[in-house]
């Protein structure tokens, strides 16, 4: 997770910015030469990453994504700011997004840091 | 959006033998005007010329939700009324024939998937985006817009081979517990294909390509159930 941007992006916490994160996955999944499975899974991924950060932040929050990738791989750093002291517990608050964004995963890591969250992610094409 | 509790009120006013035929439609009204935001989420293809008459064309199938709710199921309007809006939509969709994806798009589609089979057919193995890309005759953009449609079309594929594959309705084969618990409505009213994909992939843990093998469909066609299905349960949990 250590590769520099391919590229970055910063929306308003608004639900109609969806559509160009999940976009923009894809593009940058292409070039990490991903299957179609994977592409599809790293629009899926990315798209509950924006969701578990709008859970956080508040109304006139920005969230800010990184997508880097390696061959067979896409990485996604992203964060935005968050007001709570601590993370609650996340399988108990994401319920069944929790489940599905680890299943889509290869790696997966969402913490709280200088007062914001971060949830980065790696998927990465199984053949 | 109204709560679940309101509208489950306006249908309990709806129904009261009492109530008079203008205070009926007040109520019909404030209930279809408390899912607007709900029927234009349906409406993937933003074709601006008709988008009004697609509005009109969900405010049916809300209308008919109205008539049909049942008050002591378990399962909010919203839910509920979802599934007629996509079925007055796919009904457009399927005999209007107006709303297509144009057939540029639908044969770059088909090449794809050709190309994807054929792959997996020789290699045993998913294709790379590369390898795929050598396997068509078409752009890395041309690829792109494919695939986006591929995702959006799921309301509008009634003629699609794959809706029409037949599984045992094992309501009870997976476990759909604990996290599960706030969007159990809207499993239920999963089709068994469905249902089955969801559990194939997230409790079985089975990757699409895996899935399309045993249930005899396309990776692609998985992963467009597949959004189908999320977005229809993230629908349940924004009706909470």
């Amino acid at each position: 997770m250590t590769k520099s941007p391919e590229i970055s992006l910063c929306v308003p916490n608004q639900a109609e910015y969806l559509r160009v994160i999940r976009q923009i996955a894809m593009v940058v999944g292409a070039k990490a030469d991903l299957t179609l499975e994977a592409l599809d899974e790293g629009q899926l991924a990315s798209d509950e990453a924006a969701n578990i950060l709008m859970k956080f932040a508040q109304p006139d929050d920005v969230l800010y994504f990184d997508w880097s990738v390696q061959p067979g791989s896409l990485h996604l750093r992203s964060r935005t700011r968050c007001l709570l002291p601590e993370l609650p517990d996340l399988p108990e608050t994401l319920e069944y997004a929790w489940v599905i964004i680890q299943a889509i995963t290869s790696e997966l890591d969402i913490f709280l840091k200088d007062g914001q969250v971060h949830v980065n992610l790696t998927v990465t094409s199984a053949r | 959006m109204l709560s679940p509790g309101a509208v489950n009120a306006l249908i309990v006013e709806l129904r009261a033998p009492d109530v008079t035929e203008s205070r009926a439609d007040e109520i019909k009204s404030e209930i279809v005007a408390g899912h607007q935001g709900l029927i234009r989420h349906f409406i993937r293809l933003r074709d601006p010329q008709i988008y009004e008459d697609l509005v009109q064309i969900g405010t049916i199938g809300v209308l008919a939700a109205i008539d049909k709710f049942d008050l002591d199921r378990n399962v909010s309007f919203g839910t509920f009324a979802s599934e007629y809006i996509k079925g007055e939509l796919s009904h457009f969709y399927r005999d209007d024939g107006t709303i297509r994806i144009s057939r540029s798009v639908q044969s770059h589609l088909g090449q794809i998937r050709t190309a994807q089979d054929a792959f997996v057919t020789q290699n045993n193995a998913q294709p790379s985006f590369t390898e795929l890309e050598n396997c068509v005759n078409l752009n890395r953009g041309e690829i792109f817009n494919a695939l986006q449609a591929n995702y959006s079309t799921h309301y509008s594929s009634l003629s699609d081979p794959d809706l029409h594959i037949d599984v045992a309705d094992s309501r009870n084969e997976y476990d759909f517990i604990d996290e599960w618990e706030s969007v159990r409505p809207a499993i239920d009213l999963l089709t068994p294909l469905d249902r089955k994909i969801l559990g194939m992939r997230f409790i079985e843990q089975k990757k699409q390509g895996e899935i399309a093998n045993e249930l005899n469909m396309n990776q692609m066609a998985v992963s467009r159930r597949l959004t189908a299905i999320l977005e229809q349960l993230r629908h349940e949990v924004d009706a909470e």
